[in-house]
């Protein structure tokens, strides 16, 4: 049957108009791979990540119960010079990238070295059975990959070329252990403690304060140092020197800043090691601080007994709000502080919170001390994030009978005000806490959040359960995608 | 000869229409109605529905006589907004297809049956559950994510027509069993899962009754909802593992709930050239299951953790009652083969103030719909339609505010647009 002329436009128009259809309903005109966006309340939900890596002086800073040996130094061959990095991946093989520089990973045993790799010759290398398991440039040597080398320039940047079988290898270093003829003895490592950090944006960028104390010996001295923040997880402590240096009165240690904008410049509030007092110093650069005749706060108050601390500010409504832990953990206090006549208000009759305020019987129990209020504005709230100790959830069952109780543990918790006299709190327990399988708890402390158009981080003190030997500074982060 | 020619045609065209659109799966798009006529009059058209449409609009109209098929393609863009952002609701795509045959049983009785789908481009269904916490936004998601079917038959005696009818949809209930164990060479893993899907039909009914230049019609649809109950079992039994032993790990919950809708439709017909539609909609949203999966865990590793079980409580959605007006207009031209429709529905939200952890997201929409359609005229003994529909669903800002600055999305906003055109073609053999 012949079809007209117009016959065949319309069978043509009817052919595309099912066709058309047909094709999308087939996949064809779109597939399951659009972004699916996740929305979490960025308040509130935060995902845990590696630690920073805050780096001082070109040298990584590590917590004391991170170098149970003290710091790595190793040997470095006159006139080599590590490459520029960003990321591990910019390395040459058994280099990984610490604190912008290729270098191999030194490693006095296995404990220091990560998954997959055995401590050997000094540093930290992959494990093999062959050479099929090692880059082209290393072989298989008595189990873990190393490079065969003529001369120390074969090697990584911190390796050398061991004299007796031709095989890269690490010579560590320190006080009783020298190099041997020209080379350097180079510090890989610097062991502090890094406490109390605050992050914050300052000019479209991001920088932190945060206390770095050092224990030489029985003495523990502390400072106040300013960070860039190179990268998320990489800072930058600039300048070298602290920007708030302990005084006579300080008994050597001065920290835990909170630092607020000012008129001019910036407000830096710190505290005693010894909790005898809070500290206001003043920049206009926000490096050089000045530190103010007097202190802000003494304890004075009984409920304070005799101890404050962590001083968290806030600019808010017109004023400052100092909000800081007293009684070594049992309580929250809250001042006033008029900038201007640099007058403070009494302190409260009673604490402004305590750890039996946190206390719920479902989501968290035994909570029995609170600290480090880290008090920061969204949308008109003031969102207090805090350090807590207590029992989150509720006890495990044991299968032979009986009850496994919950360990108290160093968690992140929250509360909200608007006015600073009354506070509601986060319902449902920590708003941050980790744990490592069903039940090992890991310690969280001494937050700072900041928030930006999508999402916010979480910077904490990451330490053992109980909140006592800090691990590093932690990030958790929260994304909008 | 002539009807030789309509009985192959109708033949060859319902298989396409199969062919490309899988098996007997057919769609209720309580958003956007089944097909552009029904979208460009906002859903007014319950005691005007066309034939081809009637399995979802009024299964009662599917009594008339005559085949029809259509087929057409609706793309909507989601420009929702939760606090100043994109929501997360994706774009709504996807084929509507109806098919209608009716024939007269003599003495002014008249039988016919309807298939009406709507087939998304991705996927069949997405099933999914938003942690208890995240936003969630059940009118938009993930319901017009999936593809159903609704089937009715309809009888009809002079003017008054009733009908009957069901949508179809499939459940997910099953186990996923894993097992890390050991032998003589060494640990092993296994794998099996055994996974059925089966039916679930929800019940619709129509009334329609033809008082000559006005109708009235009811129409009832029951609720709707992919239910889930998945079991996953993992077994370790690895000699001197200290974490031997059993998880058993239970997600269950129903997604993409639809209410239970129960329209009241009239049609005037004022002169040739104009005619007038309205329907006023109750939706039982206060039947809602929590958007939130329940989760419950049997471990069985020596040491049981304290936290078994996680249930939300449900949503305490409120029922509403949406209006619906339909204008649909014979300009007068192109030998009056044009027909010009307009509509405007109020669906007001049926999620009332937030005050708990949940933060179940919606407001009042005013839905607005453009659309044309005209008679292409006969081929092959083939009377072809195209339709064309342009609609926006304009969500009223809303602010919510838990009174609880503590809890999750405390205060949230929501509000923006959901823009869609769709374009159909109809082949009728009457």
């Amino acid at each position: 049957m012949a079809l007209s002329r117009t016959g065949k436009a319309r069978w043509k128009n009817f052919a595309a108009a099912t066709l058309l259809p047909g094709c999308a309903s087939c996949g064809w005109l779109g597939s399951d791979s659009d972004p699916w966006a996740t929305v979490r309340d960025t308040r509130t939900a935060f995902t845990d990540g590696p630690g920073i890596e805050v780096c001082w002086s070109g040298v990584r800073v590590v917590a004391p119960s991170q170098a149970p040996g003290g710091a790595m130094a190793i040997c470095i061959s006159s006139g080599r010079t590590g490459a520029s990095c960003n990321t591990t991946s910019a390395c040459a093989p058994g280099e990984r990238c610490v604190c912008g520089r290729c270098v191999t990973k030194p490693c006095r045993n296995a404990t220091g070295c990560g998954q997959h790799e055995v401590c050997q010759g000094g540093r930290c290398t992959a494990i093999c059975a062959s050479n099929a398991d090692c880059s082209p440039q290393e072989e298989c040597n008595t189990g873990g990959c190393a490079r065969r080398c003529a001369a120390d320039a074969d090697c990584a940047y911190g390796e050398q070329c061991s004299g007796l079988d031709r095989m890269c290898i690490v010579k560590l270093c320190g006080a009783t252990v020298s190099c041997s003829g020209t080379d350097t003895c180079m510090e890989q490592e610097r062991v502090a403690d890094l406490r109390e950090p605050q992050i914050l944006d300052e000019a479209g960028r991001r920088v932190a304060y945060l206390e770095l104390r050092e224990t030489q010996g029985a003495t523990t001295s502390c400072a106040v140092y300013r960070a860039r923040v190179v990268a998320e997880r990489r800072w930058e402590i600039e300048p070298v020197v602290p920007v708030l240096a302990s005084e006579g009165d300080d008994k050597g240690c001065i920290g835990a800043p909170s630092v607020v904008a000012a008129e001019r410049g910036r407000v830096m509030y710190a505290a005693r090691g010894d909790g005898s007092g809070i500290v206001r110093a003043t920049s206009t650069d926000g490096i050089a601080f000045s530190r103010s005749d007097g202190m802000v706060r003494v304890p004075t108050a009984p409920w304070e007994r005799g101890w404050v601390g962590s001083p968290g500010a806030i600019r808010f409504g017109g004023k400052t709000v100092l909000l800081y832990a007293a009684a070594r953990g049992e309580a929250i206090g809250r001042v006033f502080v008029d900038e201007q006549a640099g007058d403070v208000t009494k302190p409260l009759e009673r604490a402004w919170l305590v750890p039996g305020d946190l206390e719920d019987p479902m989501f968290w129990r035994s909570v029995r001390w609170v600290g480090s209020p880290f008090p920061v504005e969204r949308d008109g709230t003031v969102l207090v994030y805090l350090g807590v100790r207590g029992a989150e959830g509720s006890d495990a069952q044991i299968a032979a009978g009986g009850q496994y109780a919950a360990d108290v543990n160093a968690s992140i918790g929250l509360v909200t005000t608007r006015d600073f006299a009354t506070w509601q709190r986060f319902p449902t327990g920590p708003v941050f806490s980790r744990r490592t399988n069903l039940r090992a708890y890991l310690g969280e402390g001494e937050p700072s959040v900041v928030f930006d158009g999508i999402g916010s981080w979480l910077v904490y003190v990451g330490a053992d359960a109980l909140g006592a030997a800090t691990t590093g500074l932690g990030l958790a982060t929260c994304e909008q995608k | 000869m002539n009807a030789q020619r309509k009985f192959v045609s109708f033949v060859v065209a319902a298989t396409l229409a199969s062919a490309v659109c899988g098996p007997a799966h057919a769609t209720s798009n309580t958003l956007f109605g089944l097909g552009p006529r029904s979208a460009s009059l906002a859903q007014a058209d319950i005691a005007a529905a066309a034939p081809v449409a009637a399995a979802y609009t009024n299964p009662a109209l599917a009594s008339e006589p005559g085949a029809r098929i259509e087929l057409g393609y609706g793309h909507a863009w989601s420009r929702l907004e939760f606090n100043d952002r994109p929501a997360p609701v994706q774009d709504i795509r996807g084929v509507d297809a109806g098919l209608q045959l009716g024939t007269s049983l003599g003495s002014n009785w008249t039988l016919g049956a309807g298939l009406a789908m709507h087939l998304p481009d991705r996927s069949l269904a997405r099933v999914s559950f938003r942690p208890g916490s995240e936003p969630s936004l059940p009118r938009f998601d993930p319901a017009p994510q999936r593809t159903t079917a609704d089937v009715a038959l309809g009888l009809r005696h002079g003017r008054a027509s009733i009908g009957v009818g069901a949508s179809l949809l499939m459940d997910a209930v099953g186990d996923v069993h894993f097992l890390l164990g050991q032998d003589g060479n060494g640990t092993y893993a296994e794998g099996d899962a055994s996974v059925r899907l089966p039916y679930r039909i929800a019940p619709s009914a129509g009334l329609h009754v033809d008082l000559g230049p006005a109708a009235i019609a009811g129409r009832y649809r029951g609720a709707q909802a992919i239910g889930l109950d998945l079991a996953t079992r993992t077994d370790v039994t690895v000699s001197g593992n200290p974490l031997n032993g059993t998880t058993t790990v239970g997600v269950r919950g129903e997604s993409g709930y639809v209410p239970a809708l129960a329209d009241l439709g009239a049609r005037w017909t004022l002169s040739r050239s104009l005619c007038l539609l309205a329907s006023l909609q109750w939706a039982r949203w206060s039947a809602a299951p929590s958007s939130a999966a329940e989760l419950s865990m049997a471990v069985h590793l020596g040491l049981t953790p304290g936290q078994l079980e996680a249930r939300f409580v449900r949503p305490a959605l409120r029922d509403t009652l949406s209006p619906r007006l339909g204008v649909e207009v014979d300009p007068g031209i192109l030998r009056h083969a044009l027909r010009l429709r307009a509509g405007y529905a109020f669906v007001p939200s049926p999620v009332p103030e937030q005050r708990g952890l949940m933060t179940i997201v919606d407001s009042a929409s005013h839905l607005a719909a453009l659309g044309a359609g005209v008679d292409l005229g006969a081929f092959w003994g083939v009377a072809l339609r195209a339709d064309a529909a342009g609609q926006v669903c304009v969500q009223e800002s809303r602010t919510f505010d838990k009174q609880n600055d503590a809890l999750p999305f405390a205060r949230f906003t929501t509000g923006g647009q959901l823009w869609r055109v769709s374009t159909s073609v109809e082949a009728a053999w009457r």
